[in-house]
């Protein structure tokens, strides 16, 4: 649909209509030199650098911010626009502390110093300006130093537009005016801005008026290695990149290329960058009430006696295995192999909610196992988002802000089920608080305007779910639209019952979001890795592959595998697992990663955790297994919406790999079998689940 | 029945020089004599004249008194209301009329002038609607009801309409392009900021005759399908809100706003916002913004407002001026009328505020197309003082200056911006043989750098480089190469800026170096300020010729830098003198002239 035909330095050109003349020169390989312009922001045309001659315009003007049109001839690299460019250049740089540059964090990828270089930029006198001084901002996360900001304004714009924050503005005049951050128009620290860390202005940031803390002579720019990788603090799954030199990990931003719509949130931006609590390198043993440290060999072998005679004394249906959700889908499929291939019990549960679980079925039935859920930019283009659920601000921030964004400069429409937060309100359309019936009948009365419900029939749903019958028309109305999607947040599953799950999916499904092929649905859960696992045989009833363990002929399947008959009595949920390891029906444990810290776990005799600090370690356990950071890992994660992403290893772990870790708490349990490293693993699961093989 | 109708101006110059004063003297005196209930006075709006400031008219008799004190009221009543005979002494005289002017056609000041925008100012109470309606008001906006949309654009294309807010861009186009830009909800917006220092047209419409600009923006309603309208109007301007308030209220009583305006379906609501008075938040899309409640800060266009400006709505923004000539060619036969005044290309009249070394500072309205000359020497009067003519600032900081030479240019759009000036929205600064062009246009560049928004790089940081050369030069520290980096950053910004401050803040720059060239070498070589401005250029001396030695400038110096015996020759004594030019001020016989800094080394040769 290449519908406008322009020349560009006296080539043809082929452009979509609406798009800008920078867009159109660089899809065709002419570089325009800009310093405000940013490929995830709308154009701000604060730097004026990308001036462009156009024929038959009394004056040059700005290639970032207007739109090509037909039989447009333009000049891009005229005598008098480079000496523009080098006169605009030169001024930046007359309020810029150049002195600077031999010292700076950012050299070697600071855009300012970039275009110093290609355009050759004499250094002009420096222009007394009342500036902010040197960072004064007490916060652990971002570095402010105003003396570098070159105003181009991406922060603000950033933080507005994408964030929803507005924690910058611009104050001041002339020569003097400043980028600060304020509230209520009065300057203060970020903190009191409203800031929410996510590091997104930190990443737009051109030079290093903005920067990650804690990073000051880790090293260059160009000394740092970049490694691919996965957020998994959350079950969005958001790919990153981690900048390390060495073994050091200085900065984690989110992927140069990709989608246009990837941020990241606070977690993680700046999370996982340096573990607070102390790290645990060696494994753990408790005596007398105090740690010890052992050996790797001596914790496996005391773990492995102490659950084969678990075993042998009160059988296999008394040890169990869970986990808080982050396994990676490598580290899903070996705990999963020791535990019913070894162990031979199905008490296997790495973190997911059984509604959630459900859902996640029943979706998968209808849209079948390759329809993938919303990318953050699908979203954004929506016509019309359901939400779902009270904590996505909270849990899940970047999908909170893709929201935002749709509703603000899309064209979405917002419905939201559970109460609208206050901040919220500018931008939802339509907000449906469940009454005493709770979501399930709130649910069920949408589906049943959505599929056409009117008069009494509606009425009488509105009643049960304790809303108006006109609300329900007005959500049903807009969530017709085209390009329609539903999202639902980790607090749902707390509270769901399979019938809010089937309501949950009617509604889909009246909706036209859930069909052969379409799966328009973003079900969120607590566990980071909740797709993942469960499609690794991470939870008590699907085996790798989602096969049913109760299926004797899949479980003969596997037996030839694992090398090892199957146990078919049922497994515990997680939730049930906990209930039992308190009341004594549990009498062996091994939890991969935290435990909710209000369990009690008293009625356990022997208890091993994996851990990587020690503010993880639950109380009573017998052995600690120290675990990798996440940038130490290397592993496939599963996102929410049902994408395959691979972890890489950033940094050397000092530790031994969770799935190694399992392979050898196998072997120490008597399994024959062994991996030799992640490949060989990756192949056995393959056939069944493709879920470690390649991205998906 | 009144016998008399007595208009006081009342609009902001006036008040100033204490009309308000005035008014209450008159009343004191009608009650004192029993006979108040025969006359009305008038609170009215601006004649124009303000040099010559309080000012009365009285009607029917058409006597225009001036330079009235509280003390006049008694023999004015005395003798004009009750005695039936002009008080000749509080008649305009002028040194250039031999009898005094009774009335408008018989003062100087007048005789050029047309009165378009200035119909009603000065003529009705402006707080009364009814005196607006009999003056024909509302009849141009009930025609436009009963007409179709493109027609009401095509009639304020085919007049010629231009812009009054600066650029000029014609009108109607405006009107068609957001008439038909896609979208249910339009807005009308009225650009009453006049940020210009020493601009006041805009004020003295909207406290003259604030219908008018109502009248204007409700046909721009109807005409692009908006039913809701903002005035921004600067917050210094409090008598000018409050009588669009009274205006606005009496408005939606007559049911000519609101809903259903004359049961014609159309609709239309008017906002004021006031604002903060900054020189940007003129610019339309700061005005905007502003009125978003967002900083006062330009972005970039397109998108034009006529596509997506308020609350992302197409937007149509004009000027007080350009919204008040809308009533005279939407009426009938109004579009002949209208045009049939001006140049090809300018059509109608434009309202100028005269300040500076001119004789009649005021507001006048002339036709387009008259000269510079006729406009400071006819109406204006000339220089005050009877100095020499230097140049006159036309655009305030966003123009430039027009030397003697083009005194004989026409003004209209066109010719002004071919001499590097604009017409901008119309002030007028006459200066003389002691303003200094290299001081003018630092005053005018510190003056932009503090305004501007600090958004793109070449106005905010680029300004600041200009400001900090010309300061140089004004100290002496100028370099010959200093006027070739002036003119190439100037060109850049012109050239580079974001929004119209930038764009044009080089203008006051460039236009004097075009034509005050010699002035800027002087300072830079010969370090010489011949205006006798720039403090470490010049020097004060004596003249001893006609020195008298009457001793005021000795005791009037701060700094006793000033000796002489009575009667005999006085002289300065340089190594005291700080050029404050007191002494100037007070010599009977102008003998403290300027000359130039003469180094110890001369003085010893
Ligand atoms: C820095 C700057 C200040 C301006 N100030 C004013 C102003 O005070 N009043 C005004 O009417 N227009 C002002 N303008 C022009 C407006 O941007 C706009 O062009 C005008 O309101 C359009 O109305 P018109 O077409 O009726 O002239 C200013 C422009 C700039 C760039
Ligand atoms: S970290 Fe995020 S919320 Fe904080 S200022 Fe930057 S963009 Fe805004
Ligand atoms: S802090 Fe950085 S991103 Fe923000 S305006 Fe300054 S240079 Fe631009
Ligand atoms: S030209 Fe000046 S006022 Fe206009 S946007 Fe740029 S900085 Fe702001
Ligand atoms: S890149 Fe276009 S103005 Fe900065």
């Amino acid at each position: 649909m290449k519908n406008v035909s322009l020349k560009i330095n006296g080539k043809q050109i082929f452009a979509d209509e609406g798009t800008t003349i920078l867009e159109a020169a660089r899809q065709s390989g002419i570089q325009i030199p800009t310093l405000c312009y940013h490929p995830r922001l709308r154009p701000l045309g604060h730097c004026r650098l990308c001036l462009v001659e156009v024929e038959g315009l009394p004056r040059p003007i700005t290639a970032c911010d207007n739109p090509v049109r037909d039989g447009m001839v333009i000049e891009t690299d005229t005598p008098l626009l480079r000496e523009m460019r080098l006169e605009i250049l030169t001024m930046a740089l007359a309020v810029h502390p150049y002195e600077d540059c031999l010292t700076c964090e950012k050299g070697g990828a600071c855009e300012l110093q970039e275009k110093a270089y290609s355009l050759q930029s004499a250094l002009p006198q420096q222009l007394e300006r009342e500036a902010g001084s040197a960072a004064v901002d007490e916060n652990p996360h971002i570095e402010r130093d105003e003396r570098k900001c070159i105003i181009c304004g991406r922060c603000i714009e950033v933080c507005r537009s994408v964030v929803g924050r507005a924690v910058f503005s611009l104050a001041g005049n002339g020569i003097n005016t400043r980028v600060i951050a304020a509230r209520d128009g009065r300057e203060c620290s970020l903190e009191e801005a409203g800031c929410i860390f996510c590091g997104q202005c930190v990443d737009v940031c051109p030079v290093a008026a903005l920067l990650e803390k804690g990073r000051a002579s880790g090293g260059r720019e160009w000394e740092m290695k970049t490694v691919p990788g996965v957020c998994f603090e959350c079950s969005l799954g958001c790919l990153l990149e981690r900048r390390v030199v060495g073994d050091r990990l200085l900065k984690i931003t989110v992927p140069r290329e990709g989608e246009k719509a990837a941020w990241l949130c606070s977690k993680g931006k700046f999370g996982v960058r340096e573990p607070e609590a102390e790290r645990i390198t060696v494994p753990l043993a408790r005596e007398n009430g105090n740690w010890i440290e052992i050996d790797y060999e001596e914790a496996l072998r005391r773990t492995a006696e102490a659950f084969l005679r678990i075993k042998e004394d009160y059988g296999a249906g008394a040890l169990a295995v869970i986990g808080d959700g982050r396994a990676s889908n490598e580290e899903a499929y070996v705990l999963q192999k020791w535990a019913r291939g070894v162990l031979g019990t199905n008490n296997i549960d790495l973190g997911s909610e059984p509604a959630w679980v459900e859902a996640v079925l029943a979706a998968r039935e209808i849209a079948g196992p390759r329809a993938v859920g919303p990318t953050m930019a699908e979203l954004q283009q929506a016509g019309a988002i359901l939400v779902v659920g009270v904590d996505l601000a909270e849990r899940i921030p970047v999908v909170q802000m893709a929201i935002q964004q749709a509703a603000r400069f899309g064209r979405a429409a917002i419905v939201r089920v559970g109460p609208a937060a206050e901040d919220e309100n500018a931008w939802v359309r339509v907000c449906l608080e469940p009454g005493p019936a709770g979501a399930a009948a709130l649910l069920q009365a949408i589906a049943a305007a959505l599929s056409g419900a009117s008069g009494a029939a509606l009425e009488e749903q509105a009643a049960a779910a304790g809303v108006s019958a006109e609300a329900l028309r007005q959500a049903a109305e807009l969530l017709k639209a085209e390009r329609s999607y539903t999202v639902v947040a980790p607090s749902f599953w707390e509270a769901a019952d399979t019938a809010a799950v089937q309501a949950l999916l009617a509604l889909a499904r009246s909706a036209g979001q859930l069909s052969r092929g379409v799966r328009n649905l973003l079900m969120l859960s607590a566990a980071s890795n909740a797709r993942g696992i469960l499609e690794s045989g991470g939870t008590p009833h699907w085996l790798p592959g989602i096969r049913p363990v109760a299926d004797a002929a899949v479980r003969e399947e596997a037996a030839a595998v694992y090398g090892a008959p199957l146990p078919g009595k049922a497994g515990l949920e997680r939730q049930k697992i906990l209930a039992a390891a308190a009341s004594g029906k549990i009498k062996g444990l091994f939890a991969c990663g935290k435990v909710d810290p209000g369990a009690s776990l008293r009625g356990v005799v022997f208890l091993a955790v994996q851990c990587a600090t020690f503010d993880a370690v639950p109380e009573g356990a017998d052995v600690v297994f120290p675990a990798p950071l996440p940038h130490e890992i290397e592993g496939a994660y599963t996102s929410a919406a049902g994408r395959i992403h691979c972890n890489y290893a950033a940094a050397k772990a000092p530790v031994k790999a969770g799935w190694e870790t399992g392979c050898d708490l196998a072997a120490a349990c008597g399994a024959t079998w062994r991996f030799a490293d992640l490949a060989a693993l990756r192949q056995e699961a393959a056939p069944n689940c493709d879920c470690c093989a390649s991205e998906r | 029945m009144y016998e008399k109708h007595l208009m006081i101006c009342g609009a902001t110059g006036c008040l100033s020089s204490n009309s308000g004063k005035v008014k209450e003297a008159l009343e004191a005196e009608l009650a004192r004599r029993g006979i108040k209930e025969k006359y009305r006075l008038v609170m009215a709006g601006c004649v124009g004249f303000c040099e010559v400031g309080p000012i009365i008219v009285i009607y029917p008799d058409e006597v225009f008194y001036c330079r009235l004190k509280p003390g006049d009221m008694a023999e004015l009543v005395e003798k004009h209301l009750i005695g039936g005979e002009v008080v000749e002494r509080l008649l305009y005289t002028s040194p250039d009329v031999e009898v005094p002017g009774r009335f408008y056609d018989t003062i100087p000041f007048y005789r050029k002038q047309v009165f378009n925008v200035l119909r009603n100012s000065g003529i009705i109470d402006p707080e009364i609607i009814d005196e607006y309606i009999m003056r024909g008001g509302y009849r141009a906006f009930s025609r436009a009801l009963k007409m179709e949309r493109p027609q009401i654009c095509d009639e304020v294309k085919r007049a010629g309409l231009r812009g009054r807010g600066g650029a000029g861009f014609p009108t109607g186009m405006k009107w068609e392009f957001t008439m038909i830009a896609p979208g249910e909800k339009k807005y009308v917006v009225c650009n009453a900021d006049e940020g210009d220092p020493g601009a006041f047209m805009d004020r003295s419409i909207l406290e003259g005759d604030p219908h008018a600009v109502i009248e204007g923006m409700l046909i721009c309603g109807r005409a692009i399908g908006a039913d809701e309208g903002y005035i921004y109007c600067r917050a210094e301007y409090p008598l000018a809100i409050k009588r669009l308030r009274i205006a606005i209220a009496q408005a939606e009583e007559y049911g000519l706003l609101g809903e259903n305006i004359l049961a014609s379906g159309f609709n239309f609501h008017l906002n004021i916002k006031e604002g903060a008075g900054a020189f940007v938040c003129g610019e339309e899309t700061a005005l905007l913004a502003s009125i978003e409640g967002k900083r006062g800060m330009p972005r970039p266009r397109p998108p034009f407002p006529a596509v997506s400006g308020l609350f992302g709505k197409p937007t149509c923004i004009n000027n007080v001026e350009t919204f008040a000539n809308i009533p005279l060619i939407l009426r009938e036969g109004g579009v002949e009328e209208f045009a049939s005044i001006g140049t090809e290309s300018s059509k109608g009249t434009k309202v100028f505020a005269l300040a500076g070394k001119i004789r009649n500072t005021g507001l006048c309205e002339v036709p387009m197309g008259i000269t510079i000359r006729e406009v400071i020497f006819d109406v204006g009067g000339g220089v005050q003082g009877d100095r020499e003519f230097k140049a006159v600032q036309a655009g305030g900081p966003s123009g430039g200056c027009i030397p003697a030479e083009l005194l004989d240019l026409p003004i209209d759009y066109d010719s002004l911006t071919k001499a590097g000036a604009i017409m901008g929205s119309g002030g007028l600064v006459v200066m003389d043989d002691r303003t200094c062009m290299v001081d003018l246009a630092r005053y005018f560049l510190s003056f932009t750098q503090k305004e501007s928004c600090g958004k793109c790089i070449p106005c905010r940081e680029g300004t600041k480089r200009m400001l900090e050369i010309l300061e140089r030069i004004c100290d002496g520290s100028g370099e010959p190469a200093d006027l070739d980096t002036l003119e190439s950053l100037a060109f850049s910004i012109k050239d580079s800026a974001l929004c119209g401050l930038g764009q044009t803040c080089p203008n006051p720059i460039l236009s004097t170096i075009r034509y005050f060239r010699h002035e800027y070498e002087e300072h830079i070589n010969e370090q010489f300020c011949r205006a006798g401005v720039c403090k470490a250029l010049f020097q004060y001396y004596i003249d001893p010729e006609t020195c008298i030695g009457c001793t005021r400038c000795a005791r009037v110096c701060p700094v006793s830098a000033i000796s002489g015996e009575k009667k005999e020759v006085h002289a300065i004594d340089q190594s005291l003198c700080t050029r404050c030019g007191s002494c100037v001020e007070v010599c009977p016989k102008n003998s403290i002239q300027i000359t130039r800094v003469r180094r110890k080394a001369d003085v010893s040769s």
